[in-house]
């Protein structure tokens, strides 16, 4: 994703490295992003939350250079002024009400008090925290706190939003809630990073995405090149029955399996394990081969339907192994 | 000033927990507590030459502005910035403009409001008990060394904070018996930097506890020479400098949970 001339930039890495000691955080990310609104997708360690303390300056680069809206987003009192952070973990005082909070955040703005109250209260309400706002934040669920959370970050109204996981805690209600209150800022031309490891959060609200695993961005590209990419991978596929041997062969014989392993599982039984890129076949053909050889199947699971899987098969391909 | 006003404002409103205020009392009531104990219980072999004001002037200067005032500010500019990011709150105030330095700024004027408020409430019921012809005196010294000791002390733990956040509290205890209570003794170049030397030196001045300090070599060695304002100057720019100090570890130092969450 690089952006046209005439669109401001707004976010640029170059040639980004993080190490925390000999640990890699971020590794030799290069990046140019134009206004809009993106998602940042990856499994859990994945190194979102260190890209994202990268982007509002928390953390310095080890090698490279960052800038957010043209700037060093590191003490740069002027750029916080643009940019709102809402981050992974909770952090809230709970002996205060979000409403003092949110008030408080502002005013470290330089807002005047009646006025941050005032536009705490409105930000509160539009995240559908009005019942709860003057209750102390002890009292609150984890889809409130993720609320209120999102209130103190867009309470400044900034131009950009940057958000980890927003939408963990909450309900499906919330998260709809949620999402449309995002989208419609993103409507008014915010713009927005949503870090997280569920897709599909991120597909409700843009179509432009960034996959890192490891420290890595494997790849970008909008939500049809995402969904193709996890079309053409192969899925590995766990099959417990009564003569795996057989199946396998007929698998073969088929040409649905990439590749087959007969091992043992937890409890000992012989568990057969195919992997391939011809799921809809495969699972067309599997109950006439039952049917046709006696097979008894006791239990079948794909071995991992998550992210994971893209992502691991999206390191092999950086890595030049598939 | 908006920005100060209100982080003094909120920090002010954070120490008001019930927890908080029972440690003020406590605070506000160990001078009065020791006094109350030397004056029921008096020293059994005190000789007809006992200075009574000498010794009550340095019993309320050790309890008053050394201990209480250092303990009070301890408690709450020591663990400043580990509290925030034990938390997990510092990343909402780093994203403030300037929001780390309000937040030192705020949380340190707190800090000195708390300890020295505490500081003189016990000095004022501690007087009581010396029974000295004295007792103004004592008191108008001991109340402006207790507001000079929190300021100066609290920035010297807020360097020591941003230094070592997990360990804040054992390294400035460590910082106060090694600098404060050992080295502003050593006759040398190095204690002039102390805290503990200047207020000592005021303590002098102002509360004149008698010709025993003067004619003490172990104090003569120790105390500053000069005028009571130079005295105050170099407290103001020791404070200063510390202040600067806690700034700039504060903000060049990456604060952040995705250093050990994140990886």
């Amino acid at each position: 994703m690089s952006e046209s001339p005439s669109e401001p930039v707004l976010i640029q890495f170059e040639s980004v490295t993080k190490l925390y000691g000999k640990v890699l955080g971020v590794n030799d990310i290069s990046l140019t992003l134009p206004q809009g609104a993106y998602g940042l997708l990856g499994p859990n360690g994945a190194g979102k939350s260190t890209l994202l303390n990268l982007l509002i300056g928390q953390l310095i680069p080890t090698r490279g250079t960052v800038q957010v809206l043209g700037q060093n987003p590191r003490h740069n009192p002027e750029l916080m002024r643009q940019v709102g952070f809402c981050p992974g973990f909770e952090g809230l005082y709970s002996s205060m009400t979000g409403l003092t909070w949110v008030t408080f955040l502002l005013e470290m703005h330089g807002v005047a008090r009646r006025q941050a109250r005032a536009r705490a209260a409105d930000c509160m309400h539009l995240v559908g925290m009005s019942d709860g706002m003057n209750r102390p934040i002890a009292a609150y669920s984890r889809g409130m706190r993720q609320r209120t959370k999102i209130a103190q970050a867009i309470a400044h109204d900034p131009q950009l939003l940057i958000l980890d996981e927003p939408l963990s805690g909450l309900d499906p209600i919330g998260r709809t809630e949620m999402t449309d209150v995002l989208r419609k800022r993103i409507a008014d031309g915010g713009s927005l990073i949503l870090a997280s490891h569920v897709l599909h959060e991120i597909e409700a609200l843009t179509d432009s995405f960034l996959l890192i695993s490891d420290g890595r961005l494997l790849a970008s590209g909008t939500a049809d090149e995402v969904h193709e990419l996890l079309f053409e991978l192969p899925v590995e596929i766990q099959i417990r029955c009564s003569d795996p041997q057989r199946l396998a062969s007929l698998a073969m014989s088929h040409r649905l399996a990439d590749t087959i392993s007969i091992g043992r599982g937890p409890s000992g039984a012989e568990l057969l394990r195919i992997s391939t890129r011809h799921t809809a076949e495969f699972a067309a053909e599997l109950p006439k081969w039952i049917a046709e050889h006696s097979l008894e199947v006791s239990e079948m699971k794909t071995a991992d339907d998550s992210l994971q899987t893209l992502f691991n098969s999206l390191m092999k391909i950086h890595r030049g192994e598939l | 000033m908006t920005v100060l006003f209100a982080t003094v404002r909120f920090e002010y409103s954070r120490i008001m927990s019930t927890g908080r205020i029972a440690w003020w009392f406590v605070l506000a009531g160990f001078p009065a507590l020791i006094a109350g104990l030397i004056r029921v219980f008096p020293l059994s072999n005190a000789s007809e030459e006992f200075d009574s004001h000498f010794f009550w002037s340095i019993a309320m200067y050790l309890l008053v502005p050394c201990i209480t005032c250092a303990m009070g500010v301890l408690l709450s500019t020591g663990p400043a910035i580990a509290t925030e990011l034990e938390q997990r709150s510092w990343v909402y105030l780093a994203t403030r403009p300037n929001g780390v330095f309000w937040l030192l700024l705020g949380k340190y004027l707190v800090a000195i409001a708390w300890a020295s408020t505490a500081a003189v409430a016990g000095l004022t019921i501690a007087v009581m008990f010396t029974g000295q012809a004295t007792i103004l005196r004592i008191w108008a010294g001991m109340a402006a060394l207790s507001v000079l000791s929190s300021m100066s002390y609290a920035a010297v733990y807020l360097v020591v904070g941003a230094i070592a956040p997990q360990r804040a509290m054992l390294f400035c205890v460590v910082w106060t018996a090694a600098v404060e209570g050992f080295m502003s003794f050593i006759p040398a170049m190095i204690n002039r930097i102390t805290v503990q030397y200047r207020l000592r030196t005021l303590f002098v001045d102002w509360v004149q506890p008698g010709d025993g300090i003067q004619d003490n070599p172990l104090f003569t060695q120790s105390l500053a020479e000069g005028p009571w304002y130079i005295q105050i100057l170099w407290l103001a720019a020791l404070t200063c400098v510390f202040m600067t100090a806690a700034q700039m570890i504060a903000h060049r130092r990456e604060f952040t949970a995705a250093a050990e969450s994140d990886m």
